[in-house]
């Protein structure tokens, strides 16, 4: 595992210092881009495709890999259904290590609101993490499912006056969900998690062109948190992770790389980290990505002309 | 270790597959405050566009359309977009572009520049 993670951060060294130009897909609102980001999940119903996600968590109790791969496919007109799976291994201090796949989670997402003059966005939908689909080799084995509707937003700070222009370039992105089990024993939970970004190609294509070379205008500095607050059935206090990090675009994917930090003992001692790469799909097979199975909306990539 | 190699450098940068265009640079500079009139705008894009379908148009603070309409992809450079001006009088304009890259991916996009007194 420990040669994987090398293997992968090396290559993302790599094609970071290669590939030559950005060029970004689907997620955009006005002039605004809202990334995929590795820990809030963003507000657009469009395709995607994020494999792996490598996530290391140093824990107390036990030392966490988490490998993560999902696919998102837009069925109607800002309707999308998506697909993820994670592979755990697990190696608990005096303990036999664990090794499995968690439920697969299911995810239905439409975008309900859209304002692009204002980098506004607002989306619902649900997650379904099916029981009896994990495996039954992990402690954390659930036989019964999660249902977890969600709230998306996003938002660009594209109206701040020309004094604090250069602020213009932060947005945030945030996802509002509650776990409901389908039993009777977990404490329900609140699940609300969040991205603060700083876009330094907004800076550069929208704002002022202040000469910032690739890669780092490609870059996109950010901070996501992702928390739990369990609300019934012997509640524990909120657990969860701070996550700085930076993003960087490339021409037909994007790689993130985050430090996770715990906010407090029950969410784990020490500092965590994780490495997600996102491909664009519909960049890459625009005939098949990129656009809805039925009928056609306005973030289709198919060309409408306008003179 | 090496099938996820190769697959990396595959979907990074090394296909043949086109992508969206988005705005490289422009002249005058986004944001930027130039002495005397601009006599054209200029856009390069991060991809080869498609003519009968991209344009750029260059509005004044009162939302008045000012640029000569005669949107042109240079033939030897298909991601440089121009539009000419006549003398524009000080003030703030907003760049405005529609690009379609040659595969079809459409983006939008909008920046300013100002012209000094």
């Amino acid at each position: 595992m420990k040669l994987f993670i090398q293997g992968a951060a090396m290559a993302c060294a790599i094609v970071i210092l290669t590939t030559p130009a950005l060029v970004r897909a689907h997620g955009l609102e006005g002039d605004r881009f809202f990334p995929p980001t590795p820990l809030t999940d963003d507000p657009f119903a469009v395709d995607e495709l994020s494999l792996p996600e490598v996530q290391y968590n140093p824990a107390s109790a036990s030392r966490e890999v988490d490998i993560t791969g999902s696919l998102s496919k837009e069925i109607f007109p800002k309707f999308a259904l998506s697909i993820q799976d994670t592979y755990i291994n697990l190696n608990p201090k005096g303990g036999p290590a664990q090794d499995g796949w968690s439920p697969i989670t299911l995810n239905a997402k439409y975008q309900l609101w859209e304002v692009p003059e204002h980098e506004f966005i607002l989306s619902i939908g649900s997650d379904f993490a099916l029981g009896g689909t994990g495996s039954k080799s992990l402690d954390s084995y659930q036989y019964y499912t999660t249902y977890t509707p969600n709230l998306y937003l996003g938002k660009g700070f594209n109206e701040l006056p020309d004094d604090l222009k250069f602020f213009r370039p932060l947005a945030i992105t945030t996802v509002t969900g509650y776990d409901l089990y389908a039993n009777n024993a977990d404490s329900n939970a609140l699940e609300w998690s969040g991205s603060l970004q700083y876009s330094i190609p907004y800076l550069q294509e929208h704002v002022e062109d202040v000469g910032i070379p690739r890669p780092f205008r490609d870059m996109i500095p950010l901070v996501e948190f992702q928390m739990t607050t369990p609300t019934n059935r012997n509640a524990t206090p909120t657990t969860g992770t701070i996550n700085p990090g930076v993003l960087w675009e490339g021409k037909y994917c994007q790689i993130s790389g985050e430090v996770s930090i715990p906010i407090n003992s029950q969410s784990g001692p020490a500092v965590g980290g994780l490495i997600q790469v996102q491909v664009f799909i519909d960049d890459l097979f625009p005939k098949i990505f990129g656009h809805p199975i039925f009928g056609r909306d306005d973030n289709s990539n198919e060309a409408t002309s306008e003179k | 270790m090496r099938a996820f190699l190769t697959i990396l450098f595959t979907v990074a940068g090394f296909s043949l597959a086109q992508a969206h265009a988005f705005l490289d640079h422009a002249d005058p500079k986004v944001g930027s405050t130039v002495a005397g009139s601009p006599s054209v705008v200029k856009a390069w894009f991060t991809e080869e566009l498609e003519p009968a379908f991209s344009k750029i148009q260059v509005f004044d603070s009162t939302g008045k359309e000012v640029d000569k309409k005669d949107v042109k992809i240079d033939s030897s450079d298909k991601t440089l977009m121009s539009v000419s001006l006549p003398a524009l009088p000080a003030g703030a304009y907003k760049v405005k572009w529609s690009a379609v890259a040659v595969d079809t991916h459409h983006t939008t996009g909008t920046f300013s520049f100002t012209v000094a007194p």
